[in-house]
């Protein structure tokens, strides 16, 4: 109680706007006294939003504990590489590296298993964070017994629509893909936008992002309990037709959708080009910011991402981790910082800062927080109700591989000359090749 | 002109060098190449697995011959052109005039900008929405009004090998410039004098001296060509579909995405005897010549 | 290298195909045209790029705004600010391209003057070696010298990337000089040292005058290898060997490419570059003019 009372001082006496530290059971205790003062870890870390206003805390974090933390930012498409070099080289340039989920299966051999220390400062990550998330954090494709990471940024998927131009033509929000492509008829019938801009280019399989809820909503599944492609199977080619006839059959997207990347169907909303557009919430910001954007704030509402009709709303999922490096000489202290970081005030301060239009949140209790919820008009709610029935992205050492076909053949399927069913069984006929290996 | 060794004192700084540089980087990965290496399973290299990686690649992998089709025609295409364009360029340029000296200045530029910012412009040009390349296009072309660039096959590669292109062919243009300054104009003079018409002084004078330049451009592109990297990574991500995916982006990707360290460093063995061949062409070609 | 000089006399004797008769003056006209479209083909992407570096961002996918937008010099100012940081990476990438080039090109000098005046056993072998230590692909030779410098304790230093850049110049190096030393008349070294000259002072007094152009188109081509060169800055650098393409790469974020940057540091980038060719595109015109060339 003595402790908890000197450090609460001292951080009110910092004017820290943090909230005291919760000596509750499961987030977790700074260790007392400063044993690691003068440690310097290196965290390797990709430029957002959310990670610029963490950094801004750090002189916070160094005054409690004496640890001083350098962000070292590297191109975000550049990650893999200085990645793959630290596993290569077992060289401990970073302490804590941070790691999108579909990498975690080809990476397990860099990080330190966290399970020891969360027993001992008696931290419980399964209750403060959704499982759809957690479970990127976990060895075992997801359901090992190792804890590699805390998860950091997380995403889920809405439908961010003009609610001036749906007003004013009387539409709703699209509850299904096929209210969506009605809808979709009409802004393209009486107006000159695109009804939504999907984005099926070949960047990062981004265009596999949206593909999922129509693969997973109508049945299909991407591999069978054996590992074997089973995305081709009635399901899956129905599935993969109707996203593409979005484009194709109904028009209701922009021609270029056939070469965007999510950020230029981003752009195009923006833009006032199209009305609607499915897509990470983080893009939130993107549609609202004066300098990015043409639109305003009351013109940009959303709702949850469209489902199969009798459905429940589900979202595919997003979601990086930091962890520590096996190979780091400052373990303890990088977990002191870990510790430090996922306390979820910190996670909430971001969401309520006005600077900015952060709307990342990673841990349950700040999903269903008040003050947050008021500021986004509910996204966050949403976001909890999806990720209950969200499946997680495929947690696969393979995947990488997987990914490009898929995304290739898609991207081949939009130009139009191709067909559904004999791309994707020549897609199946490729990963089987893959998933032998 | 055989004299005592001070040709090896003249050679000893740089062998030393690339020696001492090259020797572990080019030993280790060619070891790698004979030996299974997948980083997600261990961090430690694998066991020696002889000429499997190899076998695997030219008989059981549909991507590498997709990538070996690709890679031909964009290297052609890219090569050709760029010869083309400059040898023409410079025969145009290689006259008194204010716009040709200007011309001459800008020669530069496109080469020392960073393919990478090169390949993301040409992408936004060719944006089907906002680029102004393509609206341009469109407007010469209504037909084209539509054509989303990147999305289909032969127009993304065309986009390929053109911002290539771009980023050669001026510096290029400016070595077989050089090539026709160190061209003594009397002969050429003595030529017309005689009679002899442009295309022949051009063919039976300026040519065959021209020709040891030409060759190094063109080696010389084939080179960076064959590696060519950065602008289609920012350009098309080999796509659509795999139609701009070459075997330098191949190799890449085996390594950095896939983790697959032998299979990659195969693959990228063969793309180097692919270049190897090529340069024994070459060099029959200039140490032939008597000196 | 550029035919350039003063006199309007001499510039018609240094012109292939001289003859004016009249009804040549549409072909002349042609070639203007075509030159001029081939400038413009040059010049306006990089126009296009340089307008984009005073975008906002939402002008930047805007085809109407292209010529109609708010000039901003925001973007100027946020590439040197934290997190992109280019000053730093702008010092760094000087220093490297430049020391690399000041010690590849005395080494290359040296080696394409033997491969051009000598015969010796396995002259071809050796050349097609050099040469082909650069036929690899980076991907496959980057992870070998980051092993390397992890060894030797040099990570993330610019010294190693130096190392690094040398060992990919040089070959190209001493091939583009060879071509040039091998233009240079064998004759005037020879009745030097007849005369008794020492080699030495024969390729420094005579032959690299002479290739003088040969040399310095081929540091140029160092230089600006150097200065693009991506991969291998970004596996050995971590935070104090940061070159310049990684900070233009670090422009590519989870929002997508921020075009408007890259434009700013990409024009902050080329402008230096550009100014550094004219100067030496006026030592050229020199060392031409001045005779030694023919």
């Amino acid at each position: 109680m003595k402790r908890r009372d000197i450090l609460q001082s001292t951080v009110a006496g910092m004017g820290g706007a943090m909230a005291p530290w919760a000596f509750a059971q499961n987030v977790g205790a700074l260790k007392p006294g400063k044993p690691y003062a003068g440690t310097e870890i290196n965290l390797l870390t990709v430029v957002a939003p959310q990670f610029r206003a963490h950094e801004a805390k750090l002189a916070e974090f160094e005054a409690l504990t004496g640890i001083k933390v350098k962000y070292q930012y590297v191109p975000f498409p550049s990650t893999r590489e200085k990645l793959t070099a630290e596993l290569v080289g077992q060289s401990a340039q970073y302490d804590v590296l941070s790691v999108m989920d579909v990498w975690g299966p080809s990476l397990y051999n860099l990080f330190e298993p966290l399970n020891g220390m969360l027993a001992e400062k008696k931290m419980d990550l399964e209750s403060r964070y959704p499982y759809a998330h957690l479970r990127a954090s976990r060895d075992g494709n997801g359901n090992g017994k190792n804890i590699l990471g805390f998860p950091i940024r997380g995403h889920v998927q809405l439908m961010f629509y003009r609610k001036d131009v749906f007003d004013r033509l009387g539409l709703k929000a699209p509850n299904t893909w096929d209210e969506m492509v009605e809808a979709g008829k009409v802004i393209s019938g009486k107006t000159d936008m695109a009804g939504v801009a999907m984005y099926y280019g070949k960047t990062a399989g981004q265009n596999l992002m949206i593909w999922f809820n129509y693969l997973w909503g109508m049945g299909g599944e991407l591999l069978d309990a054996k590992g074997q492609p089973v995305f081709n199977s009635p399901a899956g080619v129905e599935a993969t037709q109707a996203y593409i006839d979005v484009l194709l059959k109904h028009k209701v997207a922009p021609a270029a959708s056939a070469s965007f990347n999510e950020t230029d169907a981003v752009n195009s909303v923006a833009q006032g080009k199209s009305a609607m557009v499915p897509v990470w919430w983080w893009r939130y910001a993107s549609l609202v910011d004066p300098k990015v954007s043409t639109l305003k704030p009351e013109q940009v509402a959303f709702a949850p991402l469209p489902s199969m009709p009798g459905k429940p709303n589900t979202t595919y999922t997003n979601t990086w981790f930091y962890g520590i490096n096996k190979h780091s000489k400052k373990k303890a202290a990088a977990m002191e910082f870990l510790t430090w970081l996922s306390h979820p005030d910190i996670e909430r301060s971001v969401l309520l800062d006005r600077s900015m239009n952060e709307v990342v949140a990673m841990q349950t209790k700040n999903l269903l927080d008040g003050d947050v919820n008021v500021r986004y008009k509910g996204m966050h709610v949403f976001a909890a109700q999806a990720l209950k029935g969200a499946k997680g992205t495929p947690l696969f050492s393979q995947w990488p591989q997987v990914s490009d076909v898929l995304e290739a053949s898609i991207s081949e399927l939009v130009a139009g000359k191709a067909r559904v069913k004999p791309t994707l069984d020549d897609a199946a006929a490729r990963v089987r090749r893959i998933m032998r290996a | 002109m055989k004299r005592w060794p001070v040709h090896w004192l003249l050679l000893a700084p740089a062998l030393l060098f690339v020696g001492a540089m090259a020797l572990f980087p080019l030993g280790y990965s060619l070891i790698l190449s004979f030996r299974e290496w997948k980083l997600a399973k261990t961090s430690v290299v694998g066991e020696f697995v002889g000429l499997q990686n190899y076998v695997d690649l030219l008989t059981d992998d549909p991507d590498f011959f997709e990538a070996l089709r690709a890679t031909c025609i964009f290297v052609t295409a890219d090569v050709l052109v760029t010869v083309a364009v400059s040898l023409g360029a410079a025969l145009l340029l290689h006259r008194a005039g204010r716009l040709n000296s200007l011309a001459r200045t800008l020669l530069i530029l496109p080469f020392v900008m960073s393919p990478a910012l090169i390949g993301i412009s040409f992408r936004f040009f060719l944006n089907a929405e906002y680029g102004v390349l393509a609206s341009a296009v469109a407007a010469v072309f209504p037909s084209m009004k539509d054509t989303v660039w990147l999305a289909d096959s032969t127009l993304a590669m065309i986009a390929v090998v053109a911002s290539d292109v771009w980023h050669w062919a001026p510096y290029m243009t400016l070595m077989i410039l050089g090539g026709l300054a160190s061209i003594p104009s009397e002969t050429q003079e003595a030529a017309r004098v005689d009679g002899a018409g442009s295309w022949a002084v051009f063919r039976d004078i300026t040519w065959p001296q021209l020709m040891p330049v030409v060759a190094v451009v063109m080696v010389l592109k084939t080179v960076f060509a064959l590696k060519a990297f950065d602008t289609i990574f920012t350009l098309t991500s080999g796509g659509p579909g795999n139609a701009t995916k070459t075997l330098a982006y191949f190799v890449y990707e085996q390594g950095f995405n896939y983790y697959d360290m032998g299979y990659a460093a195969a693959s990228a063995y063969v793309l180097t005897a692919i270049l190897l061949v090529l340069a024994g062409f070459y060099l029959r070609l200039v140490f032939g010549k008597a000196r | 290298m550029l035919t350039q000089s003063a006199h309007a006399a001499s510039d018609r004797a240094l012109i292939p195909g001289y003859r004016q008769p009249a009804h040549d003056k549409a072909g002349d006209w042609l070639r203007q045209c075509v030159v001029f479209v081939g400038v413009c083909a040059i010049v306006l992407p990089i126009f296009w790029i340089t307008l984009t570096a005073f975008k906002l961002p939402k002008d930047v996918y805007s085809l109407s705004a292209a010529f109609n937008f708010t000039v901003t010099l925001e973007n100027l100012r946020t590439v040197f600010e934290h997190p992109w940081n280019l000053g730093s990476k702008i010092v760094n990438s000087l220093v490297v391209a430049t020391s690399t080039v000041l010690l590849a090109i005395p080494m290359a000098t040296m080696a394409a003057y033997a491969f051009s005046r000598f015969e010796f056993r396995f002259k071809k072998t050796i050349f097609l070696v050099v040469i082909a230590s650069q036929f690899i692909p980076a991907a496959v030779i980057v992870l070998p010298y980051f092993l390397m410098f992890k060894q030797l304790g040099m990570l993330d230093t610019r010294s190693a990337l130096v190392l690094v850049n040398m060992s990919i110049v040089l070959p190209y190096a001493v091939w583009m000089m060879k071509g040039f030393i091998d233009a240079v008349p064998v004759e005037i070294e020879e009745s030097a040292m007849v005369d008794g000259a020492h080699r030495a002072r024969v390729i420094w007094e005579i032959v690299v005058p002479t290739a003088l152009p040969g040399i310095i188109t081929a540091a140029v081509f160092c230089f600006t290898l150097t200065w693009n060169e991506f991969l291998f800055a970004l596996i050995i650098s971590k935070q104090d060997a940061l070159t310049l393409p990684i900070g233009l790469i670090g422009f590519r974020t989870e929002r997508g490419d921020l075009w408007e940057l890259m434009a700013a540091g990409g024009i902050l980038i080329t402008a230096p570059m550009f100014i550094l060719s004219l100067l030496v595109q006026k030592q050229f015109i020199q060392s031409l003019t001045a005779g030694s060339v023919r």
